[in-house]
């Protein structure tokens, strides 16, 4: 017995060093530092492709641009990561030294952080280790450098709380998003491709009755896609739809509650209930929905992004081509909605980093050329090599850069994945040789086709995109906006799924008077005055 | 107190004591207990009791500069604006439906418990239970995604399966039909959750006496009549308890299921309150006090149902089963 209870104490003894050992260990982790040496904390929300953060080639490559160790606190995706850092502030959390890629922050929401001391001024930083930011800024048009730089400015105090991401490329390879038809099944049928909504209904039912890509089976989806519909919206009227207001001779309206949003909505309608148009939904549905088995193309008219929804792969993609902006019946319309380029806010430095020298070189040292091609195509020598004569690349011009496995959308340790602090050009962002498996010559000539439109097509004279709002303005937008786009989206539903009638007067109404209590002429005004005051 | 009460022994009935005097005297006899629910307490007061006093931002204009008590008290305003939004009324009437939806599958595990228990063969019986546990053990994320795929028009099995039978083209998608969000919702969490909620009852059941099984033999009761007059009665008690909890969450949907569930198409079915506070309380902390207004609002609707079952459940059962 005596024996027997010694052996329980020694035993408890153990396991408690053993477990006190485990926790120990667990405090230590990835922060062994090497003790000495400068270290900068970075908050980034994780990449699902980088499999690891620490033992990757573009942290080394800024560990030793910058003479200091890195580490990381990993957030969630870009949206999460918003909610992380809000919460991590209200419950007084140390925050990481530098925040990059939170690129859902809006400017207001960016203001609050900095005003309440989260976020610090960088602009004497700016000025004092900015070089290769500013660099790239004046290297903008004038007029581009005003809307950046209002941007990222507060209006009142001219503080800098957050530096950008902006997009100043002619050619993108994931901004378009427009209409492709399938033109192979168009010359099958003997039909042109349409160009106004009585057009687009005929082939439609064509694509659906006629068997176009002639295999006996009915499995043609006429039209598909979630966001198709804005492309028919604008058929009737202007609709952008991250900013769903107008302006026309001076006067701000909201498209969402005009008659011809209305009549659109029964058109829709009726697409939808004839079998016309489908929505499915899961992106990682879209290829094979598209493609079928591979080989036979099932889709007739589609919209979105031919890089990322076909998963990179091709084979039908020489099928379509992109369809110009349709028209009403009355020859109207036939909008093509211009996306602004590219602005997000997605650099910050915290009250707890206590080197901001250091954290400003290394927002700095993002905007580089060289550390964008690392960040786009990986790392020198294994991922791309240096060419002494330009070679063309896909996109019709000159590259120095020669990308040997580019394929960096699949699981890598080479990129650190999400946004950084970048100015993007042309010279340092389509560098993309032909010889890429990552992106395809169809895929190019599509967004080349897309790119081409967008620019060449009419455009309202003046949109409420730049209109400029002071800061109460904004927080009141943000919250009509919360409210407006769940009710239009919830009608739309409605009204699509035939729970509601647009055509009906009294569903009409119903519609139009709840959007006005969630205080859209309160948001009309709000534009008007901003437009007044310009 | 109630520790306090049912330690009352016969010796200390002799000498009559009240109130603290009374407690002092118990609780310093029975130290070493009360230490021991210190464990069990102590979390609450914790995780459950101690967050509380952050619930006064849902009457506050909370910024995290001014801290909890040093934010501006605005009353009612969060609550005001919850109730007048537009889409309130909706919102709310989505997730009243979808629970009263659920509740209405609440007899189901208890079913197929019974059925567990009537199986013959132990074998079949412990493989039929570990296969009916498992999809409780898929995280969500993962099962809408099977969700979605089986039922894709397109490339699904269900797709695949209406085509097999003749079908023509493609059939209508559930996925983003406003109309069938519901049945989705629920009947793939029954799906999912129903042989994880029989573990409850078959080990209730399995404490039933054999004695009274075999005097029900003798009496010439069929199977069926035993499952009614002998297992039934017996598990009572247990689902009393677990219909008062259910009530306790009613109107508590689970918020990322349907967030997951959701499309453009079904958003007038699928919005419900969990995943609008959400969308707009979360993301930006100057909305923190909008998002805890509504949350306290579902909470003392909660509250007050689990309270109506639970007085109901006395009156019915003449103080035996309540959780209160």
């Amino acid at each position: 017995m005596k024996r027997n209870k010694k052996m329980t104490r020694a035993m408890g003894i153990l396991l408690a060093v053993v477990m006190t050992l485990g926790l120990l260990s667990g405090c230590g982790g990835n922060g062994s530092s090497s003790g000495g040496g400068k270290k900068l904390t970075i908050g980034i929300p994780q990449s699902a492709v980088v499999t690891d953060y620490y033992n990757n080639s573009f942290t080394k490559y800024i560990e030793e641009k910058l003479g200091a160790e890195i580490e990381f606190v990993l957030f969630s995706n870009a949206n999460e990561a918003m909610n992380q850092l809000s919460l991590m502030c209200a419950a007084g959390d140390e925050l990481p030294d530098v925040l990059v890629g939170f690129s859902n922050m809006s400017g207001s929401l960016m203001y609050e952080y900095g005003e309440d001391g989260f976020f610090i001024d960088m602009k004497d930083l700016i000025d004092q280790y900015g070089t290769e930011f500013k660099a790239h800024m004046e290297a903008l048009s004038q007029d581009e450098y005003d809307r950046v730089m209002d941007f990222i400015t507060k209006p009142d105090t001219g503080a800098i709380y957050g530096l950008p991401t902006y997009s100043a490329v002619t050619i993108s390879d994931y901004m378009q998003s427009q209409m492709m038809i399938n033109t192979q099944w168009l010359n099958t049928l003997g039909l042109d491709a349409p160009t106004n909504i009585d057009e687009l209904y005929d082939v439609l039912v064509a694509f659906r009755d006629e068997d176009p890509n002639n295999n006996g089976k009915a499995d043609e989806l006429p039209m598909l896609s979630p966001a198709i519909y804005y492309y028919v919206l604008n058929a009737f009227v202007y609709y952008d739809s991250a900013n769903p207001y107008n302006i026309t001779d001076g006067k701000v309206w909201a498209p969402t509650v005009s008659p011809e949003y209305r009549q659109a909505l029964s058109y829709l309608c009726k697409l939808y209930n004839e079998g016309l148009m489908k929505f499915d939904i899961p992106a990682n549905d879209a290829k094979s929905t598209i493609s079928g088995n591979g080989t036979t193309a099932r889709v007739g008219i589609w919209c979105g992004n031919p890089q990322t929804d076909m998963n990179h792969s091709a084979q039908v993609l020489d099928q379509y081509d992109v369809l110009e902006p349709l028209a009403d019946k009355t020859g109207k319309g036939g909008y093509l909605v211009e996306r602004p380029r590219d602005l997000l806010l997605t650099g910050h430095i915290t009250k707890d980093c206590e080197d901001t020298a250091l954290a400003m070189r290394f927002l700095d040292c993002c905007y580089e050329d060289g550390a964008v091609t690392r960040r786009r195509h990986g790392e020198e020598g294994t991922n791309w090599v240096w060419v002494d004569a330009a070679e063309p690349n896909i996109f019709g011009g000159m590259s120095h850069i020669k990308v040997l496995n580019s394929d960096l959308f699949g699981s890598n340790n080479v990129t650190w994945g999400s946004l950084l602090p970048n100015v993007y050009t042309d010279e340092n962002y389509l560098t993309i040789a032909s010889t890429a498996p990552g992106i395809d010559k169809e895929i190019a000539r599509i967004l080349y086709a897309q790119t081409e439109l967008a620019q060449s097509w009419r455009k309202p004279a003046e949109t409420v995109v730049n209109l400029k709002l002071t800061i109460d303005e904004r927080a009141e937008r943000e919250n009509i906006n919360g409210k407006i786009s769940t009710t239009t989206s919830q009608y739309f539903g409605m009204f699509l799924s035939g729970q509601l009638d647009p055509a009906k007067d009294a569903d009409w109404n119903k519609y139009v008077s709840d959007m006005e209590a969630c205080g859209l002429s309160k948001l009309v005004d709000i534009y008007q005055a901003a437009y007044d005051r310009q | 107190m109630t520790a306090a009460k049912r330690n009352k022994t016969p010796s200390n009935a002799l000498i009559p004591q009240k109130g603290f005097a009374r407690f002092k005297k118990n609780f310093l006899r029975d130290r070493q207990l009360y230490l021991l629910i210190i464990i069990g307490i102590a979390p609450f007061i914790l995780f459950h009791y101690g967050p509380m006093y952050g619930v006064q931002i849902a009457f506050r204009n909370y910024r995290i500069a001014d801290g909890i008590t040093g934010s501006e008290w605005v009353g009612w305003k969060w609550f005001e604006e919850f109730l007048t939004d537009p889409n309130f009324k909706r919102i709310f009437l989505n997730t009243l439906i979808i629970s009263l939806y659920s509740l209405v599958t609440f007899p189901l595990p208890i079913i197929m418990a019974l059925f567990f228990n009537a199986m013959r063969k132990q074998r079949y019986k412990g493989v039929a239970q570990t296969i009916s546990y498992m999809p409780h053990f898929i995280s969500m994320t993962v099962f809408v995604g099977i969700l979605n795929l089986i039922l894709s028009p397109t490339s699904g099995i269900y797709g695949n399966l209406f085509r097999l039978f003749g079908g023509n083209g493609y059939p209508a998608d559930f996925r983003t039909l406003a109309g069938s969000f519901r049945h989705l919702y629920i009947w793939s969490g029954v799906w999912q959750g129903m042989g994880w909620q029989t573990i409850l009852y078959t080990s209730a059941l399995s404490s039933v006496s054999s004695e009274l099984h075999e005097a029900a033999c003798l009496d010439g009761a069929s199977r069926f009549k035993r499952i009614i007059h002998v297992d039934l009665p017996a598990i009572m008690p247990t689902i009393a308890i677990m219909l008062i909890l259910r009530m306790g969450g009613l109107i508590s949907v689970g918020f990322e299921k349907a967030y997951l569930m959701q499309s453009p198409l079904n958003l007038s079915t699928s919005e419900l309150i969990s995943t609008y506070v959400y969308k707009r309380g979360l993301s930006d902390f100057r909305r923190f006090s909008y998002g805890t207004a509504v949350s306290l609002f579902n909470t003392a609707i909660n509250i007050t149902l689990m309270l109506i079952t639970n007085y109901t459940s006395k009156k019915v059962t003449e103080n035996e089963i309540s959780v209160i």
